[in-house]
């Protein structure tokens, strides 16, 4: 299978970071800056951290680079480094504000309801609308309503789809922790965005 | 309340041990962490049961919404392109 374009752009990137050259970090940017300052937006919720994140992740990639051995796609590498430096930026708030942990606080009791995720208006959305971009904005939005610890896995495991092993690291939970906090976190999802579903009925 | 949705709950009444079993193990079951025991017998609760056939189903489509809506591209301000422009140039760490 011939690579794309954008798989050589990639690939030459590398090389070049490897090679310490620092105008390949300067491109990066100009290539993924965009994915990035997403994925940093989403944990952060603010332009000004998220920039510290994307400053933090830059200074990763730079540093780990070396590491990187293309066994996956240097794409998803960017963003899961990115997605680690928000969930560090994250802890390292809480440390600040001594407020909620990431970690230990949250109850990850089965039976313990999620209370403070709505939608601000739960009316339906016309199934033409909400087939197309709108619902990005609900599930979006959706997410953005779960509590802290759950929002973090939530973004960690089912969006960046980075592996169990390397949340559970990420956020130093146990794995059944980590399942449970993800499985509320979808069972909250999904009640807040049935109205949204394909074929629904409850 | 249509026919279809009394039909609906009238077959999930028969079987409310499976179905509550069903929910407790929905995370297991989409992780394909189940023994093939458990599963089969939980396929073939689904088989019968709409109800938490749809239940199933619409947490499977959580999870792909969510990753499929929740990786925008977001266009980066010019002014925080410049930030990052002199971070990069400035910063000791990137040497």
């Amino acid at each position: 299978m011939s690579k794309t374009d954008a798989q050589i752009d990639d690939a030459q990137l590398v090389a070049r970071l490897k090679q310490r050259d620092k105008s390949a970090l300067d491109e990066l940017v100009q290539i993924h800056g965009a994915k990035m300052y997403g994925v940093a937006l989403q944990f952060m919720r603010n332009e000004f951290d998220a920039r510290e994140v994307m400053q933090d992740a830059l200074v990763s990639i730079w540093n780990k680079i070396g590491s990187f051995e293309g066994k996956s796609a240097f794409t998803s590498w960017i963003y899961r480094v990115t997605a680690n430096a928000g969930l560090m930026a994250l802890r390292k708030r809480k440390r600040h504000e001594n407020d909620v942990s990431l970690d230990a606080s949250a109850s990850d009791d089965d039976d313990a309801p999620l209370p403070s995720l709505q939608l601000s208006d739960k009316r339906p959305l016309p199934d033409k609308v909400a087939m197309t971009g709108e619902l990005g904005e609900q599930v979006r939005a959706a997410i953005d309503r779960l509590p802290e610890p759950y929002r973090v896995v939530v973004l960690l495991r089912d969006v960046e789809e980075l592996p169990m092993e390397e949340v559970m690291e990420a956020t130093g939970l146990s794995e059944p922790a980590l399942k449970s906090r993800l499985h509320r976190a979808r069972l909250a999802l999904r009640e807040a965005l049935l109205p949204y579903l394909k074929g629904r009925d409850g | 309340m249509s026919k279809k949705k009394i039909s609906k709950l009238f077959k999930c009444l028969l079987h409310p041990a499976e179905c509550w079993r069903t929910k407790k193990l929905l995370y297991e079951y989409v992780e394909s962490e189940l023994d093939q025991d458990t599963q089969r017998r939980l396929e073939e609760h689904l088989g019968d049961c709409p109800s938490c056939l749809q239940y199933v189903k619409s947490y499977r489509q959580i999870i792909e919404l969510t990753h499929k809506h929740c990786l925008p591209e977001t266009p980066m301000p010019p002014a925080l392109k410049q930030k990052l422009r002199e971070f990069i140039e400035q910063n000791p760490d990137l040497k």
